[in-house]
């Protein structure tokens, strides 16, 4: 089941990854609190692989309640891992002094999706600028500070600095602000970075803006980036490689163009059929598809087999029974968790 | 929904620069300040001003006030000012030092609890808990009768270790959520330690909780110490409010007639109550700003005072370009304007759009938070609340009658309530955002569709709406067993289903949707997609859709408004707008969307953020980000005007004969500018 | 009913705590504590309440801790609180049981008059908010922090003494013998008018202050405007759209309340000497009558636990979320 998956960077030369996860796996365990049963288990991550690459980015595709956002706080260390293993530069991790946890997180930083609630409404920019630099080993005296702002607000199109500094956070737009938080992430000098759906609560006109934003930091700082978003338009724009996660699993992964233009798993091409197309303008409603009735993340999965069966319009009577194992799509590194793909069973009812 | 958050969003960013120190300037907590700083000079300085010793007696007993005694006199001839005077101290300090202890406890067990969550909250709040129920006075009483004749300061602290458990109980629950917020996460993402967190990320954000903590704690000290010495508990011997009334009561003032004697400390008590009331109501307001002035309710002659100055701005608007009435009308929008009223004078939120829903049609509103959108769609319905306030402008509303005949068309905006009732919902229904809060929680589903039907058709028979309650759900593809569900028992693809459901409970002729699948997930929002196209098919109702999300309205919209700042900067088919937008926030917008299909390439982000309300750009609105902007662009507001045809261009009038409007000084510019889909289509390097 | 189940385990908890609290409290005192009582009472005590003491304390010095803790356990599911000193030797537990219906009566009557009262007055404040009905605020404010007993003291000044239509103390006319007949009942509700009065202005601030909060609150939720968008009666929108989520967190806090309100009641008994358990209780603090004090503390803990688990059943009734999640 959870098959070593080789990871195939999209470049010609090959890159030894920044930051790796292998098998990684998250259960929460809900309270007795008021659900019936008493203690219930919810698998959020299983057996997740991935690596990423200095200079490249990695997009982990998926609804809500897929898993996808506790992938990042696993990576920030900001939950413990139930299973599987993280290894930075090709070291373990296991932080267990704050120290430990501090040098870690100074590698890898998280941006997380609401710049509104992100910043602390009652510092200043300067005081929560400065405190990541701080925290991070910088013991420049105050003018050193003060130059090291100047940089960091240039760096994400903010100036002058001084117009941004002594403001609260409630002053500044959201498009400020999220450059900002980009700011505080960059001010610890990480190597990776990872970007939990950081466009997602902003306006449209803007979005753009900071994407390519991101883009260039990459290639300026050489990051390895992490993109998070349920938008796969977006993942397909701004990163290298897609992941498709349904209900904690990986069903897709390729190279970015693979998987959006050639989707395989029968999630993949529902997310993207779902996103707007203006050629189905005036289309008869019945054309477009979709998936059946009331279909929604309120139907619990079935106990063993595919997490997708019981929406999925292919599902055969092995898929409810058994989970599919990763078979590969082409030679480039594309993948799929399906039974459709598998070879035993290819061929199936499909088209 | 939009509409509070709108208004909040507003009001917030509408308060002065300096928001952290709002609450000391609300009338209500310098009220309450004062009065609690005369206590607390009365309580350094009684002692001393008091005319005479308190405990002295003297022959003139129980004497009514005068000018010698100006409180009267006790049973044993002892002056009740002055022993007021006096007592005030040892009430107040009683107060003050149980507050400072059961306040600190408080911070101590309800920040860790809330804080480190798990077992230790288990523990921690259980403690919490037991002290709540466990009624304090019996407890109290038995303490203090068990330690004997206590001082004050003894008193106090076995007030605060009875009494820390409301303070504890809220702090946890507000630590709980603070700890959850982003803020919290990205310090420790950051590598914050534990104790900054608390201390400098944490409790910065209760100080309002503590403070109202704090002063209901001063009040339930001082009013325990005044119960305990009226039982004669604690230190009697020294004066108190507690004890003055504990000797009046001991003597039967209360039955003699002596009101002097026991009302004054009673007088002193409330009065503190007060003013420590009011800064909590104070400090209230700015927590939560749902309790500020925000529905000031306007009474009748307001309200007929309001309707005929929009008469008047009615007969003005009459002059701008309105299209004629074509009997193909059925919502007509006419110069309107929103302002949200703030204590710095109104903010424009529309500012004079003109638009017109044809029969059957599906209009897609398109815009940024902030462009307006929203706000109009609460205007056209008249659900707007105050601080926003319609200005100018009109709605009318072509009805027809059963037959299909036209009825005189509804001026919405000076309509009654009585016909405003019949308008709403009947001829007008509303789709909001947030579907998890648009249904009642408490009620079932068939209660709120039925709800709809027994209010405009009270004479329709139980067993007729129980069916049509059912054929409702069913139209929207849920199964009729689902009548009995609770909001919370259906996804939010469902509870989204079943406000579509409401909608259309009376057959309306307009449905408005106001970002109906904004917060859904892509695949739900498709599954919502396909219903309402569906129901388009089989209904002739016509539809609004609001969303900022313009490739969706590309697929799904006849036509396209598009709005900028509180305008409409664009109109036209969604064809005209897909392949030729002539505005160039249009323009450039379209160009910001990732695509799925065609070449992967790099697209170019638009400059700058949309202005808000309070920082509107003169002339045209978009010309701060626009690359063709001239002088006169930030001079000159452009008017929305009909493009008239021009040779080579074969798409300014729709099949309706609507003329495209667009509101640009470089319309013709724009015209030259290359197609936007042959810009996607074309391969650029990366 | 797993809501239930917990709300009921939580209550086991805390009056095995209240019982615990009450064993251990004689203990933290310096010394003996039956020998410091008795210094207190400088040997005019009877080697009977000696004895008293030592059963409501559970102390028996040949018994380590812990046996003394079940013996005293023991003692309390047999209803033995010892003896009082007050009504000696009348057992605790007859004083307490004829003492304890009169508040119960009193202060449930008063309570729900109030709570009842102050949500309603507390909902039209609230959907009226923006008129004159806003000036409860201050009003409300100024009655809260008047504490329940000085009210008592006004009303027993102006009704009783003043006006004279009131009886100034008492629980019923002596001279009628207690029994179930008209006469007696009609001068039970006599006598208890003005304090119950006394309660209900006492606490009707509160409840309504809270109320209006809630409400306007609740008002600015998108149901009640989409009720308005409906068309639904202004009736309807604001008793079964905004009321009626408004109620709830009262309901759910009522714990909160009940405890302080108790507090607050139990001294208006000793203004009027109405025959319920503060009088009691106030007879026992100015006797040093600890067996009595202690039982007053257990029995009160319990009558609040009940009438909070009434309140958990009413919110469970009420809010649909508690039943089947």
């Amino acid at each position: 089941m959870n098959a070593g998956i080789e990871v195939l960077p999209l470049s010609e030369t090959v890159k030894k990854p920044v930051l790796e996860a292998s098998d990684l796996g998250k259960t929460f365990h809900l309270g007795g609190g008021r659900s019936a049963g008493g203690h219930r288990k919810v698998v959020a991550v299983d057996a997740v692989n991935l690596a990423l690459c200095a200079g490249s980015t990695v997009a982990l595709v998926g609804e809500s309640g897929s898993g996808k956002s506790t992938v990042a706080r696993l990576l920030a260390q900001l939950l413990p891992a139930s299973a599987g293993e993280v290894r930075l530069h090709g070291e373990p991790v296991h932080p267990r002094t704050g120290r430990q946890r501090r040098r870690y997180v100074g590698e890898v930083q998280l941006l997380l999706q609401d710049p509104f609630a992100s910043l602390n409404p009652v510092h200043t920019i300067r005081y929560q600028l400065t405190r990541v630099l701080r925290l991070h080993g910088n013991h420049a005296g105050r003018r050193g500070i003060e130059e090291q702002l100047d940089t960091l607000l240039s760096t994400v199109q903010l100036h002058p600095a001084s117009q941004f500094l002594d403001k609260y956070p409630h002053e500044l737009s959201g498009g400020q602000l999220q450059r900002i938080a980009i700011a505080r992430t960059l001010a610890a000098s990480p190597s990776v970075l990872l970007l939990d759906e950081p466009v997602s609560m902003l306006d449209v006109s803007i979005r753009l803006g900071i994407l390519n934003l991101l883009a260039n930091l990459k290639q300026q700082q050489d990051l390895a980036i992490l993109y998070i978003t349920h938008d796969i338009a977006s993942a397909r724009y701004f990163a290298d490689e897609i992941l498709v996660m349904y209900r904690g699993h990986v069903v897709e992964r390729g190279p970015s163009e693979s998987v959006t233009q050639h989707p395989t798993h029968p999630y993949t091409q529902l997310l993207i059929e779902s996103a707007p197309d203006p050629a189905r303008r005036g289309r008869d409603a019945a054309e477009v598809p979709g998936i059946g009735r009331g279909g929604g993340a309120a139907s619990a999965a079935a106990p063993t087999g595919c997490p997708f069966a019981r929406r999925c319009p292919f599902a055969m009577d092995v898929c409810f029974t058994q989970m599919p194992a990763v078979s590969a799509v082409d030679e480039e590194g594309h993948e799929v968790r399906c039974w459709l793909n598998s070879p035993e069973t290819a061929g199936g009812p499909r088209h | 929904m939009t509409s509070t958050a709108e208004i909040t969003k507003v009001v917030t960013s509408t308060r002065p620069r300096r928001k952290k120190r709002h609450w000391l300037r609300s009338r209500k907590v310098l009220i309450g300040a004062s009065i609690l700083a005369v206590f607390a000079v009365i309580a350094i300085i009684g002692p001393w001003i008091a005319p005479y010793d308190p405990s002295a007696t003297g022959p003139d007993v129980l004497m009514p006030p005068s000018a010698q005694h100006l409180l009267g006199t006790t049973a044993l001839g002892e002056d009740v000012l002055s022993q007021v005077l006096a007592g005030t101290r040892l009430s107040i300090e009683v107060g003050f030092l149980a507050a400072l202890i059961s306040e600190t406890v408080a911070i101590l067990v309800g920040i860790t609890s809330g804080y480190l969550g798990g077992s230790a909250d288990e523990v921690l709040s259980l403690g919490t808990n037991i002290f709540l129920v466990i009624p304090v006075l019996p407890l109290q009483i038995l303490i203090i009768a068990y330690l004997g004749n206590v001082s004050w300061v003894v008193t106090a602290a076995v007030i605060a270790l009875t009494a820390w458990s409301h303070g504890a109980r809220k702090l946890r629950a507000q630590t709980m959520s603070i700890r959850k917020r982003d803020y919290v996460e990205a310090a420790r993402a950051a590598g914050e330690p534990a104790w900054r967190i608390v201390w400098f990320e944490i409790l910065p954000n209760e100080t309002a909780i503590i403070a109202t903590g704090f002063l209901f704690s001063v009040l339930s000290g001082i009013v325990v110490q005044t119960g305990l010495a009226f039982l004669g508990l604690g230190d009697v011997a020294s004066w108190s409010w507690g004890s003055v009334l504990r000797w009046s009561e001991s003597s039967n003032a209360f039955l003699t007639g002596a009101w002097w004697w026991y009302v004054p400390p009673g007088i002193c008590l409330a009065l503190v109550g007060m003013g420590l009331a009011l800064i909590n109501l104070g400090i209230d307001e700015v927590v939560n700003p749902r309790l500020r002035g925000v529905g000031r309710v306007k009474t009748a002659r307001e309200r007929t005072g309001f309707s005929r100055r929009l008469i008047q701005l009615d007969h003005d608007a009459e002059h701008a370009a309105t299209t004629p009435d074509d009997g193909n009308s059925v919502l007509e929008i006419t110069g309107l304007r929103v302002d949200y009223q703030t204590a710095h004078g109104g903010l424009p939120a529309v500012r004079g759009v003109d638009l017109t829903l044809r029969r059957g049609e599906v209009l897609g509103i398109a815009g940024e938070s902030g462009s307006g959108k929203s706000t109009l769609a609460f205007a056209v319905t008249r659900l707007l609340r105050a601080p926003g306030e319609v200005v100018g402008g009109s709605v009318k509303y072509f009805g027809r009658a059963k037959d299909g005949t036209p009825v005189p068309p509804l001026d919405v905006l000076s309509a009654s309530q009585a016909q405003l009732r019949r308008y709403r919902w009947e001829e007008t229904a509303v789709v909001f955002q947030a579907a998890m809060n648009s249904l009642n929680p408490v009620l079932t589903v068939r209660t709120q569709l039925e709800d709809t039907i027994r209010a405009h058709r009270p004479t329709m028979a139980a067993a007729d709406r129980e069916d049509r309650v059912g054929e409702l759900l069913e139209l929207v593809g849920i199964d009729r067993s689902r009548l009995g569900s609770y909001p919370h028992q259906l996804s939010g693809g469902q509870r989204q289903r079943v406000m579509i459901a409401m909608a259309l409970a009376l057959d309306p002729a307009v449905v408005i949707m106001d970002e109906p699948t904004t917060s859904l997930d892509v695949v739900v929002q498709r599954d919502i997609i396909r219903c309402i196209m569906d129901l388009r098919t089989r209904l002739d109702s016509s539809f609004i859709f609001i969303t900022h999300d313009l490739s969706l309205l590309l697929e799904i919209a006849d036509r396209i408004a598009v709005m900028y700042a509180g305008e409409l900067v664009e109109l036209g088919d969604a064809a005209q707008i897909q392949h030729q937008p002539r505005h160039p926030y249009t323009r450039r917008l379209l160009l910001s969307f990732p695509v799925l299909r065609g070449p992967r390439r790099k697209l170019a982000a638009i400059d700058g953020a949309a202005p808000n309300l309070r920082s509107i750009p003169t002339g045209c609105a978009f010309h701060t980000r626009c690359p063709l902007a001239t002088d006169i662009c930030a001079q000159q507001d452009p008017p929305l005007l009909a493009l008239v045809d021009q040779p080579g261009q074969d798409t300014t009038h729709n099949a309706t004969g609507d003329p495209r409007r667009v509101a640009c000084h470089h319309v013709d510019e724009t015209l030259q500018l290359r197609p936007v889909d042959a810009l996607i289509q074309e391969e650029l390097p990366r | 009913m797993r809501f239930l189940a917990r709300r009921l385990a939580f209550y086991l908890v805390t009056a095995w705590a209240a019982i615990t609290i009450n064993f251990l409290l004689p203990r933290l005192m310096p010394g003996d504590p039956v020998q410091t009582v008795m210094e207190r009472f400088n040997g005019q005590l009877s080697p009977e309440s000696s004895e008293a003491l030592a059963v409501a304390f559970g102390l028996d010095r040949s018994k380590n801790l812990f046996q003394q803790y079940v013996e005293y356990i023991e003692h309390l599911f047999h209803g033995d609180f010892g003896l009082s000193f007050t009504y000696f030797p009348t057992p605790v537990s007859s004083v307490v049981a004829d003492s304890l219906p009169w508040t119960i009566g009193l202060l449930g009557v008063a309570t729900l008059v109030a709570s009842l009262l102050g949500t309603l007055l507390g909902c039209i404040a609230g959907w009226r908010r923006g008129t004159w009905m806003d000036s409860v605020l201050p009003v409300g404010a100024f009655l809260r922090g008047i504490p329940h007993f000085w009210v008592g003291l006004l009303l027993v000044a102006v009704f009783a003494v003043g006006f004279g239509w009131f009886p100034v103390s008492g629980g019923y006319d002596p001279s009628i013998p207690p029994s179930l007949s008209l006469e007696f009942i009609g001068t039970l509700l006599y006598h208890s008018i003005l304090p119950a009065l006394t309660i209900v202005i006492g606490s009707l601030a509160g409840h309504m202050l809270m109320q209006r909060n809630m409400m306007v609150t609740t008002l600015s939720e998108d149901y009640v405007v989409v009720a308005q968008a409906k068309g639904l009666s202004s009736r309807r929108v604001m008793l079964n759209y905004a009321a009626r989520n408004a109620i709830l967190p009262a309901v759910a806090g009522f714990a909160m309340e009940l405890g302080l309100v108790v507090s607050g009641s139990l001294l208006v008994e000793k203004v009027f000497s109405f025959p319920g358990i503060g009088y009691v209780m106030f007879q026992a603090v100015s006797n040093q009558d600890f067996p009595l004090l202690q039982a007053i503390l257990l029995v009160t803990t319990f009558a609040v636990l009940a009438a909070n688990l009434f309140a958990d059943v009413a919110f469970f009734v009420l809010d649909p979320r508690t039943r089947n999640a």
